[in-house]
Formats: C-alpha cells, sequence, structure tokens
C-alpha cells in the first residue's frame, strides 16, 4: 500500500495522470489484498491534488469492503475534490462510489444527509448543466426518500442534451433511473406535463428487451397521459418496437382502468379499482389513480364548456355524475382556483357563465412554444455539426464512397483532385 | 441556530414570507447534512411559511420529513391540523382551529389567518358573480358584516342585495412584457420577438 501511496504522489508531482491511471488499473489486486488499510492510506493525500488515486482507493472500498468509515472518507473526498482529474479517466469509478454512498445513506436511513453534497457534485463534475452524469439519479432519489421535493427541482429543470458515457461515466441504467425518479418528483409535485415528458423519456429509450424499470414507468405513464390528455393513446411512436409489442402483458390493469376512463365509464371505473385494488398497492400507484380519478371528474365539466355558455348547478351535478349541485359548486370553485377552469358562478340563481380563455393568454403559450422550439432546433443544428466533424462518422462517409473506400482498403493514396486531402484524412481517421 | 432565529425573526416581523421559505430551506438541508435538525419552533416557523405562501404541496412534505417528536408537540399539532383542513378545503374548520389553539408564538397564526382569508377573498370575487353573505362569512372566519366590509375595502363589491353580495365582473390583467429588463407595455417585447422568428427562418 504504501507503494501505491508514494506512487500516486509522485506521479500526481509530475502531472502525469495518464501514466498514473495505467498503473492504477495494474494494481487492482494489489489494492483488494489492503482493502482494510485504505481508509489509513487516504489520510496521507490531498483529496484536491490526489483525486484520481483517492478515487481508485475508494473505488476498491465500495466494491470490497465498504463499513462504517466509507461514508466519512466518501463525504471527505467529495468537499474538495477535483473533477477534471476524474473526468475521461476513471469516471465509471466515481459512479460506482456516489451509487454505493447512496445506497449506505439509504441503509442508515439518512437520505437527507447527502442531499447537498450530491447537488454540489452535479455543479462540478458536469462541465455544463446540460451533460447528465451518474450523480444525477442519486441525487433525485435522495430527495425522493428525504421527501426533499423541492429541492430536486433545481437539477430537473435543466434540460439535459450532452449524454457523455466515456467523459462522465453515464450508463443507460442511470438514465432511465434519472428520468423515473425525476417524474415520481413531478407527479409528487403535481406538475403533470412535466411528469408525462420524463416519463415519455424513460420508456423511449432504444431497447431490445424490457427493463423492471420501463415496465413501472409506463404503468405511471398510463395513468399521467389520462391526467394529461384525458385518454391513453399507447406507447410514443418513438418507442422501441420491442416495447410496443410486449408491454401490454406487464400492465393490464392499468390499460383497462385507461380504456375505462376513455370510453367515460365511471362506474366500470371503480370497478376496475376494487378488482385490481391489490395490485395498484403493491404497485405504490393508489395516490397517482386517485388523482386521475378526480381529473376525470373535471375533464368531464371541462367538455361541458364546449357545448354550453350557461348551465345550472343542478344540470352540471347531472351530467358529471355529482351527488347534488353543492358538490358540483365545490368542485368547480376548486378548478376555477387551479385555473382549469374559466367560469363565474351566480350563487343566487344557481347557474354557471362559462367563459372563453383569453386571446392574450393563448398568445404568450403559443409564442412561448416557438421559443421553446427554436431553441431545440439551435440545440440539434449544433449537435448535428459535431457529428459531422467526429472521427467516426467521418471514417464512415470515407469508406461508403465507392471511389474512396476502394483506395482506402488497399492503402493506395487517392488520386485527383483534393486527392492528397482525402488520403491525410483517411490517415488521421485510421 | 441563533443566527437562524434571528434572521427568521427580522423577516417575520417585516412579512416577507418568501425569504422565510427560503432561509428555513437553506438551514433545513445544511443542518440535514451534518446529521441534525432544527427544533420545534424553527419547524413551526417553517411550516406556518408554507401556509402563507400557499404551498401546500410541500408543507405536507415538511410534515413527512419533521424529526421524531416535533410532529406531536402543541403548536405543530394544530397547525398540521390547519394545513389538513386547507388541503381539504374545509375553510370555516380551518378558522375554527387556528383560533382555539392556545399558541406559543402568537404572532403567526393571525399572520396566517389573515393570508388565507385574503387568498380566500379574491378568490370568490373571481369565482362568483353572486354569493350568499353568510357562506362568505363562513369560509373568511368573520361575522357576515365583517365579511362584507373585507370585500367593500377590496373594491370587488357591486352591489349587496338581500343575503346575497354580488362582485363586480373581474377583468383579466393585461401582462406587462419586459425588454431589457424594463417593464414596458408597448409593442417592443413582440416585436424583438417577431424579428427572432423572422432571423430563425430566414436561415
Amino acid at each position: 500500500m504504501d507503494g501505491i501511496i508514494n506512487e500516486i504522489i509522485s506521479k500526481n508531482k509530475k502531472g502525469d495522470l495518464e501514466s498514473l491511471k495505467n498503473y492504477l488499473e495494474k494494481n487492482q489486486s494489489s489494492l483488494k489484498n489492503n482493502v482494510g488499510h485504505i481508509s489509513n492510506a487516504i489520510t496521507a493525500l490531498e483529496p484536491r491534488e490526489h483525486s484520481m488515486g483517492i478515487c481508485y482507493l475508494l473505488y476498491t472500498k465500495a466494491v470490497h469492503q465498504p463499513d462504517q468509515s466509507f461514508v466519512s472518507n466518501v463525504e471527505l473526498f467529495f468537499d474538495s475534490y477535483n473533477a477534471s482529474q476524474i473526468r475521461d479517466r476513471c469516471a465509471d469509478k466515481f459512479a460506482t462510489i456516489v451509487h454505493k454512498y447512496t445506497e449506505m445513506l439509504r441503509n442508515v436511513k439518512q437520505p437527507a444527509r447527502g442531499i447537498v453534497r450530491l447537488q454540489k457534485i452535479i455543479n462540478t463534475f458536469c462541465e455544463r448543466s446540460s451533460e447528465l452524469s451518474p450523480v444525477h439519479p442519486d441525487f433525485v432519489l435522495l430527495c425522493l426518500l428525504s421527501k426533499n421535493y423541492k429541492v430536486a427541482t433545481v437539477a430537473l429543470e435543466r434540460t439535459i442534451y450532452d449524454i457523455d458515457p466515456k467523459k462522465l461515466g453515464v450508463t443507460p441504467k442511470d438514465f432511465m433511473m434519472y428520468y423515473y425518479y425525476g417524474a415520481m418528483i413531478w407527479i409528487g409535485l403535481k406538475d403533470w406535463d412535466r411528469a408525462y415528458n420524463f416519463l415519455v423519456t424513460c420508456i423511449t429509450i432504444p431497447c431490445t428487451a424490457l427493463s423492471a424499470i420501463v415496465v413501472e414507468a409506463y404503468k405511471k405513464f398510463v395513468i399521467v397521459s389520462l391526467i394529461t390528455q384525458g385518454k391513453l393513446d399507447g406507447p410514443p411512436k418513438q418507442s422501441s418496437n420491442f416495447l410496443q409489442r410486449n408491454i401490454k402483458k406487464f400492465c393490464n390493469e392499468y390499460i383497462e382502468f385507461a380504456n375505462a376512463f376513455k370510453a367515460k365509464d365511471q362506474q366500470k371505473m371503480t370497478q376496475i379499482l376494487q378488482q385490481h385494488k391489490d395490485t395498484f398497492e403493491s404497485d405504490k400507484n393508489t395516490g397517482i389513480i386517485n388523482q386521475a380519478s378526480k381529473k376525470f371528474i373535471h375533464q368531464a365539466v371541462q367538455r361541458l364548456t364546449s357545448t354550453y355558455l350557461t348551465l345550472s348547478l343542478s344540470d352540471i351535478a347531472t351530467n358529471v355524475g355529482l351527488t347534488n349541485a353543492k358538490e358540483a359548486e365545490e368542485i368547480l370553485l376548486l378548478m376555477i382556483e387551479e385555473g382549469d377552469l374559466n367560469a363565474t358562478i351566480n350563487q343566487k340563481d344557481g347557474m354557471v357563465s362559462f367563459i372563453d380563455g383569453t386571446q392574450t393568454s393563448v398568445m404568450d403559450v403559443i409564442e412561448e412554444e416557438m421559443d421553446n422550439a427554436r431553441h431545440i432546433v439551435q440545440q440539434l443544428e449544433k449537435m448535428d455539426d459535431d457529428i459531422q466533424v467526429s472521427r467516426d462518422y467521418v471514417h464512415k462517409q470515407l469508406l461508403r464512397d465507392p471511389s474512396t473506400r476502394e483506395e482506402i482498403e488497399e492503402g493506395r493514396g487517392f488520386k485527383g483532385k483534393g486527392g492528397k486531402m482525402l488520403s491525410r484524412a483517411a490517415e488521421l481517421f485510421q | 441556530m441563533s443566527d437562524i432565529q434571528d434572521k427568521l425573526k427580522e423577516n417575520v416581523a417585516a412579512g416577507q414570507w418568501g425569504e422565510v421559505v427560503h432561509d428555513c430551506e437553506q438551514y433545513e438541508l445544511k443542518t440535514q447534512m451534518r446529521g441534525g435538525n432544527g427544533d420545534a419552533a424553527f419547524y413551526n416557523t417553517f411550516m406556518i411559511a408554507y401556509l402563507i405562501t400557499n404551498d401546500l404541496d410541500n408543507a405536507r412534505f415538511l410534515h413527512k420529513r419533521l424529526p421524531d417528536g416535533i410532529a406531536k408537540d402543541g403548536d405543530m399539532s394544530a397547525i398540521w391540523l390547519a394545513t389538513q383542513c386547507l388541503w381539504n378545503k374545509k375553510l370555516p374548520e380551518f378558522h375554527a382551529a387556528i383560533s382555539a389553539h392556545q399558541w406559543q408564538n402568537p404572532n403567526i397564526a393571525p399572520a396566517l389567518q389573515e393570508a388565507v382569508r385574503e387568498r380566500t377573498l379574491q378568490l370568490y370575487s373571481r369565482a362568483y358573480l353572486s354569493v350568499a353573505v353568510k357562506d362568505l362569512a363562513a369560509v373568511l372566519g368573520v361575522s357576515p358584516d365583517d365579511a362584507l366590509k373585507r370585500a367593500e375595502a377590496q373594491k370587488v363589491v357591486k352591489k349587496v342585495e338581500g343575503d346575497f353580495i354580488h362582485f363586480q365582473a373581474s377583468k383579466a390583467p393585461q401582462k406587462a412584457t419586459t425588454v431589457d429588463g424594463v417593464v414596458s407595455n408597448t409593442g417592443m417585447n413582440t416585436l424583438k420577438k417577431l424579428c427572432n422568428h423572422v432571423l430563425f427562418m430566414e436561415k
């Protein structure tokens, strides 16, 4: 162990991090054999200066002996580590440390302890706010477990464009968990549109097999679709063929409920809720299904606005299936408060007048959507440019062109105009 | 703890409840990072601040993560009962719960009641063309005469006819737009957006 520590210190002094990385990779078995001494060994190192070395040590401890001192060791490391030493070199090992840290906080029932640290790591480990790191899902998970939903929104509100497994060690599981946990946060805060977008992102990951995460996300997707759109149109078109063909057999009860919701059959919905009560409870989806049942009533009231300008409270109660006019009045007041309905109630006459949405508010929404679309197109153009100059793409394009493919394969130089340039490009990309 | 208490007292006295929420959130996260928690007085102020700023979702989550023992504290159990009444839209019960409890800190409960009354009156004046005075008084937790006086002070009353109060038709406020940090009601912001769209389409 002393030899390893000395090597870490000396190579860091020389700034030879690549060589240090190779050395540590080769000596992983030695680290494993000395895992009991790692806590003491770390005290000889400076987190800021020797971040990569400490990362390997803590990784070994995370995998082979995550004892009680592991959490405090990791917290000292997180408080002053140097992210530039970790990125591109040992990001996958850093991810393992973060996951194990989160798991241990969960086991000792202290999830709130890690929130501020993981939030700080997201800001330091990622160079841009649009990057997804393996820290993101663990941060959101700790917020969920500790009921600190509002804190998680700071990260969830950032739009993710950049996913770089080599640079930041993010895996497909991290991607799915981030969007699944994120959807649960938005569901808790009743931001149904964002919850829907997060669930769509989670279930449209390309796949040739169904993961448990996608199955659970799809169950919530069914219910959130009913809340946001009043119906379920099936899996999103951009989801994989495998999911589209096979998802239904894992969530039959939810599809049944969605069909009854779409058919506006309140009695059937109640029957399905009773029949599959145990399934919904074990999936922990009872709360969200109750929200969908309430939204069913609200959507029924909203449908009346397309037919009537004024209607009595008792007629609203009859049309929507409520007990009496008083209950209808309470529901209308709630909808007006939440902004789901533009109407005024004349309690004296027992009449309700429905009002159209103002032109100003519709135009504001259109302008906001156009701004969002313009921003997204600019991001896509930038991503397209990055792909066009990437090594793999240029090499593939050179191979595709019949006039250049033969020369590359036979190792001969290019002929004709621009031949020297193409020849040089082919050499660079081989 | 004393630093945060002084800061909270200052903001509570100034009625800056948004700042109170922010300071409480930051303090709670920092103490939890060190494995600690705030005391009962801190959490009471925190909960009340959420209720005054009408953030019932986060108030519920705060109650779920309260440390052991604090949830059953005298003032906190009354605050939680009030939260449940607000959540279930049972406003007469809310006012009854607030009035019935003997508060250790006598300043915060009146602030909460007044905030709820103001929000309720604004909602009713927006949602109703006419409403029974006794119903309005019940949801405001005041006498019918007091309810009328409050509505007249807000200038939302069109007329009072028998047992019913008629509200003025509410107008949607014209949204002020901002151009380079200067609030403006002219079309400059719209022009700027249209220019951006045209440049984008030309490209």
